[in-house]
C-alpha cells in the first residue's frame, strides 16, 4: 500500500514539471521574440557644422542624443530640430530623415547618441543601440606641463577648433595667443568658449571671453589677454568661433599657443602637516602668470588719452629717429675711402662720444641732492 | 590668492582713477610735427657714413632716462613729504 502511494507521487511529480515546462514555454516565448528582433542599422556622420546626418532615413523606432550616458535616464525625448540646451540635447524621429544639431553646449566623454526600438520613453531598452559621441572631437589636444602650440585650419564660419587638456596636478593660468597667418582680411570678432568637465563656464566664471579685433591685419593680429583659471583634476576646452560669416578664402589657419604657469601641488599624505602648509602657502602666494595683463591693456588704453597721448606721439615719433631711414640726399660713397678712413673714423668718435657721456655722467652725479 | 587679490585691488583703483581719461578720445601730435621729425631724420641719417648717429641717439636716450628717473625720484620723494608727520 504504501509502496503504490510512493510510486503515485512520483507521478504527480513528473505531471507537474511537465506543467511547469510547459508555462515556462509559453510565457518566454514573446521575450524570446523580442531578443530575437532585428535591429535597424543606421549610418550617421556629423559635418563641420556639428550636424548629425543619418542614412538610411530612419523609418521607426526613435533617436536622442543624451548627456548623461548609454542609459538615457531621462525621461523626455524631444520632437523639435533645434533640441533645448539641457540633459537630452537631441531629438526624438520617428519616421523621415534630416540633420540634426548637435548640441555644443554639451558634449563630452558622457554623450551618447541611442536608437531605440523597443520603447519610446527615454529610457534605452533591450535591444537599443547607443553610441558614444562626442561632437566636436576631431581635434584634442594633450598639454604638457608647459602648455602646447598647434595651428588650426578654419573649416567655416562657426567652430573653429576645440581641444581637451587634462589637467592632473597642475594648477594654474592658461593664457590663449591666437596669431593669424594669412596676410590679409578682415574680421569682426573671435568667441573665445572656455569648457570645464564638458560643460562650457562662461557664465559661471568671470573670464573674459570675447575679444574683438576690427579690420585687424592678420599678419600681425596677436591676443593674449584670454585667461582661465585651471583647477585640478579636471578637463578643459577652449572654442574658439567667429563672431560673424566668414569664408575660407579670407583665413586659413589660426596658430593657438596655449602657455600657462602651473603650480605642482603636492600630494600629501593624511598626516602629513607639513605637505599641508607647504601646499597652503602656494594657494596664498601663487601669483598667475598674466595677473598683470590687465595693467598692460589698461596702460595701452591710456597711452593714447589726453594728456598722455601727446607725449606718447611724440615719443613715438623720436623713437623713428635712426640711421636707417631713406635720406632727403645720398652723399657719395666710394668704398676703400670709406674703409680705410671713414670707418675707423666713425670707430673713433664712438668711443669718444661714449667717454664723453661718462665724464657728463659724473659731473651730473656730481650735482645731484637726494 | 592674497597676492592676487592684493593685485587686483590695486588695478580696480587705478581703473576708476582713470575712467575719466577712458572717456576721452585718442589724441596725436599735429601732423606738421610729426612730419618735421621725420623731415629732419632724413637730413641727418646720410651722414651716418661718418658720424655714429646710433652711438649719439643711443647716448642721447640715456641721458632722458636718468633724468626721468631723478625727476620721478624726487616726485615720489616730495609727496611723502606732503604726509604729516613726515619732514
Amino acid at each position: 500500500m504504501e509502496q503504490t502511494t510512493q510510486k503515485r507521487k512520483i507521478k504527480y511529480s513528473y505531471i507537474i514539471i511537465g506543467v511547469l515546462v510547459g508555462l515556462f514555454c509559453l510565457i518566454q516565448a514573446p521575450f524570446s521574440s523580442a531578443l530575437s528582433t532585428t535591429r535597424d542599422i543606421y549610418n550617421f556622420s556629423i559635418d563641420t557644422n556639428n550636424h548629425i546626418t543619418f542614412t538610411p532615413n530612419i523609418t521607426s523606432g526613435r533617436l536622442a542624443i543624451c548627456a548623461d550616458g548609454p542609459t538615457c535616464a531621462s525621461t523626455l525625448w524631444y520632437t523639435d530640430i533645434n533640441p533645448p540646451q539641457n540633459t537630452i540635447i537631441g531629438a526624438s524621429v520617428s519616421g523621415g530623415s534630416g540633420s540634426y544639431l548637435c548640441d555644443t553646449n554639451k558634449e563630452g566623454n558622457n554623450v551618447y547618441l541611442i536608437f531605440s526600438n523597443s520603447d519610446g520613453n527615454g529610457q534605452t531598452g533591450t535591444g537599443d543601440y547607443y553610441y558614444p559621441l562626442a561632437c566636436n572631437s576631431s581635434i584634442w589636444h594633450t598639454v604638457s606641463s608647459d602648455g602646447f602650440n598647434t595651428t588650426i585650419t578654419l573649416p567655416n564660419s562657426t567652430l573653429v577648433s576645440s581641444g581637451y587638456n587634462y589637467v592632473g596636478d597642475n594648477f594654474g593660468d592658461i593664457n590663449i595667443k591666437m596669431t593669424g597667418a594669412n596676410s590679409s582680411g578682415l574680421f569682426n570678432q573671435f568667441l573665445i568658449d572656455v569648457w570645464k568637465d564638458g560643460e562650457k563656464i562662461n557664465a559661471n566664471y568671470s573670464i573674459p571671453i570675447s575679444l574683438s579685433c576690427s579690420n585687424c591685419d592678420l599678419a600681425n593680429f596677436n591676443i593674449s589677454d584670454t585667461r582661465a583659471i585651471l583647477y585640478r583634476y579636471h578637463q578643459y576646452k577652449f572654442t574658439i568661433k567667429m563672431s560673424s560669416t566668414i569664408t575660407d578664402s579670407i583665413i586659413k589657419e589660426i596658430n593657438i599657443d596655449w602657455d600657462y604657469t602651473a603650480i605642482i601641488y603636492e600630494e600629501c599624505a593624511t598626516t602629513d602637516i607639513a605637505c599641508y602648509i607647504r601646499n597652503g602657502l602656494k594657494w596664498a602666494f601663487f601669483v598667475p602668470a598674466g595677473s598683470f595683463d590687465d595693467f598692460l591693456i589698461l596702460k595701452s588704453t591710456i597711452e593714447n588719452k589726453p594728456p598722455f597721448g601727446y607725449l606718447t606721439s611724440a615719443i613715438n615719433s623720436l623713437l623713428g629717429l635712426n640711421n636707417t631711414t631713406t635720406g632727403a640726399f645720398t652723399l657719395q660713397q666710394v668704398t676703400p675711402i670709406t674703409d680705410t678712413i671713414f670707418t675707423p673714423i666713425k670707430n673713433g668718435l664712438s668711443w669718444f662720444f661714449y667717454f664723453l657721456f661718462i665724464f657728463a655722467l659724473i659731473k651730473r652725479f656730481k650735482d645731484i641732492q637726494i | 590668492m592674497i597676492l592676487i587679490g592684493i593685485i587686483n585691488t590695486i588695478y580696480a583703483i587705478v581703473y576708476v582713477i582713470t575712467s575719466p581719461l577712458r572717456l576721452l578720445p585718442d589724441v596725436t601730435l599735429p601732423t606738421n610735427y610729426l612730419n618735421s621729425i621725420a623731415s629732419a631724420n632724413s637730413y641727418i641719417s646720410p651722414f651716418n657714413m661718418i658720424i655714429p648717429i646710433n652711438t649719439i641717439l643711443d647716448i642721447i636716450n640715456l641721458f632722458v632716462l636718468i633724468e626721468i628717473a631723478y625727476l620721478t625720484y624726487k616726485f615720489i620723494m616730495w609727496l611723502i613729504r606732503r604726509i604729516p608727520t613726515q619732514s
